[in-house]
């Protein structure tokens, strides 16, 4: 058995494959402005919302996606208006939120009646669970990602240096700070059957802290945030495959000894300190 | 001085909750002058800013301006690393000039050498803005704030983070910018002396507006007035004004 010849054999590895390398695309695209704009808190209550999203949507029968990646939107959009205008602290917010969203989350899955799905596979992500229909949607938000990024980086770029000074440029910081909240939620909701959950918070954050010490300029740092995003989910995935191991955990390890390797290859780097 | 008048603000007030930040403020900018409002923290100087470059909305009173403001905010925190050179951060100027979708051309890069040209730090331009000094910094956020050609300059504490000399380099700067492109400055400061130096006129400001007065006018008294619990060191800065202008 070899796992890049069974890539072309087995279907069920060649979705996971092309979903694989999608969702590696698409989280390191968006890394790149949670690690710049210091989002990254956003990311991960996101992603626990869409966990209780998933659930309501197995309660009443709705389409599970639709429901995530809204509960996924609403929650970034109230943490960051609530960061943003100092009701509670980020931290706080978190701590309350986070453990609310993941208990509803399993609530929802008790009333579930007859099939329950199995909630391990949502929280740390299941190949078995990728469908031509998930390939599809990774699709159309890759490319619609990669483009609105090729067009607008530089307003990306500025939103993410100074909202004020951003602002008082010209630039329509709301809609800018509306597609990042947005694109974050979708592209959770998406790696959820590769990534998982728990997991997907390491793809939106590693690939940016890793690309940051390597290259100096915004595009330079979009460019090695994919590059390493996607070499981490073809090794995991070799790696889950030739040690029978879940791809998801074994993504999240391959992409943190990346961060370590970089880490210590650029320790004596003065200007990234 | 020229009557052009380029700012005006009447009876500006401005609450949160029981807690007043400004009570009836009213003055006027006039073209080709450099006007420093002074007071202490929590005097409304800010706030007073903020509502003039349009950041405040639910104020009492009126502003007009006519023309451009171009605006220099207080220096905020940012990681080092941040990927970001000076030419971009000059080119956040031209943004609006330019427009969304559209990609900058040759004469735009002229454009914002030319600007670092007037700033002094050209030679600079590919430099990333974390690994400059704090006068560096300011003179790139100058020439962002000059990319929109305007007539009236705000700066809000333009003087943090620079050293002695930088700060006397920054203010004859921002005088002969005041001289050869006739423009107007608005400046929030807590550097007394270097105000006293630069400034045309003085606006002190402790919530109300004590006076505003030409900076060789500007007595002690009226110093005291804003600022009690300091005084002693205000009146030290108002000395090194004296003897500076050798009053």
């Amino acid at each position: 058995m070899n796992f890049f010849s069974d890539i072309f054999a087995l279907d069920f590895l060649f979705l996971a494959f092309i979903a694989a390398l999608l969702v590696s695309f698409v989280t390191g695209l968006f890394s790149t402005v949670v690690v710049l704009r210091k989002i990254e808190f956003i990311g991960d209550g996101a992603a626990h919302a869409a966990f209780g999203g998933l659930a309501l949507g197995f309660l009443i029968g709705v389409n599970t996606r639709l429901i995530a990646i809204l509960t996924a939107i609403i929650f970034a959009v109230v943490i960051n208006l609530f960061s943003k205008k100092g009701y509670l602290s980020e931290n706080s917010m978190i701590g309350i939120l986070l453990p609310l969203s993941m208990a509803l989350g399993i609530i929802f899955l008790s009333f579930v009646e007859g099939y329950t799905p199995d909630v391990m596979s949502y929280l740390f992500g299941n190949i078995l669970l990728v469908s031509m229909t998930d390939i599809w949607i990774l699709a159309i938000i890759a490319i619609v990602s990669g483009i609105s990024f090729l067009l607008f980086h530089r307003e990306i770029l500025y939103y993410s240096f100074d909202e004020t000074l951003a602002r008082h440029s010209g630039i329509n910081v709301p809609l800018v700070n509306f597609f990042v909240l947005i694109g974050v939620s979708v592209s959770i909701v998406a790696s959820v059957k590769i990534a998982g959950i728990i997991l997907v918070t390491a793809f939106l954050v590693t690939p940016a802290v890793i690309a940051k010490r390597l290259a100096k300029t915004f595009k330079g740092i979009v460019f090695t945030a994919i590059t390493f995003s996607l070499l981490s989910s073809v090794l995991g995935l070799w790696g889950a495959y030739e040690f029978e191991i879940s791809p998801g955990p074994s993504i999240v390890v391959v992409l943190f000894i990346a961060f370590v390797s970089v880490y210590l290859i650029t320790l004596k780097r003065k200007d990234i300190q | 001085m020229s009557n052009d008048k380029l700012l005006e603000v009447k009876n500006l007030s401005y609450s949160i909750g029981e807690n007043i930040i400004l009570k009836n403020v009213s003055f006027d900018v006039y073209r080709g002058t450099m006007l420093g409002i002074i007071g202490p923290n929590g005097a409304g100087k800010t706030t007073l800013v903020k509502a003039i470059v349009g950041d405040l909305e639910d104020f009492e009173g009126a502003i007009k301006s006519s023309g451009k403001i171009g605006y220099l905010p207080q220096r905020t925190e940012f990681e080092r690393s941040f990927p970001i050179n000076v030419k971009e951060i000059v080119a956040m100027g031209l943004y609006e000039k330019r427009g969304t979708l559209r990609y900058f051309k040759k004469e735009d890069w002229k454009e914002i050498e030319a600007l670092l040209g007037n700033v002094g730090i050209k030679k600079l331009k590919n430099r990333r803005i974390g690994t400059l000094s704090g006068g560096e910094y300011q003179r790139a956020m100058l020439a962002r704030a000059l990319a929109k050609q305007p007539n009236l300059l705000i700066l809000d504490e333009p003087e943090a983070g620079i050293d002695e000399m930088g700060k006397a380099s920054f203010y004859n700067l921002l005088d002969n910018l005041k001289k050869s492109k006739n423009i107007s400055i608005l400046m929030v400061s807590h550097d007394i002396g270097m105000v006293f130096d630069a400034c045309d006129s003085i606006l002190c400001l402790n919530k109300t507006l004590h006076c505003h007065k030409a900076s060789e006018n500007v007595s002690p008294e009226d110093l005291t007035k804003i600022f009690s619990p300091d005084f002693d060191l205000i009146l030290r800065g108002k000395e090194h004004a004296k003897r500076e202008h050798k009053l």
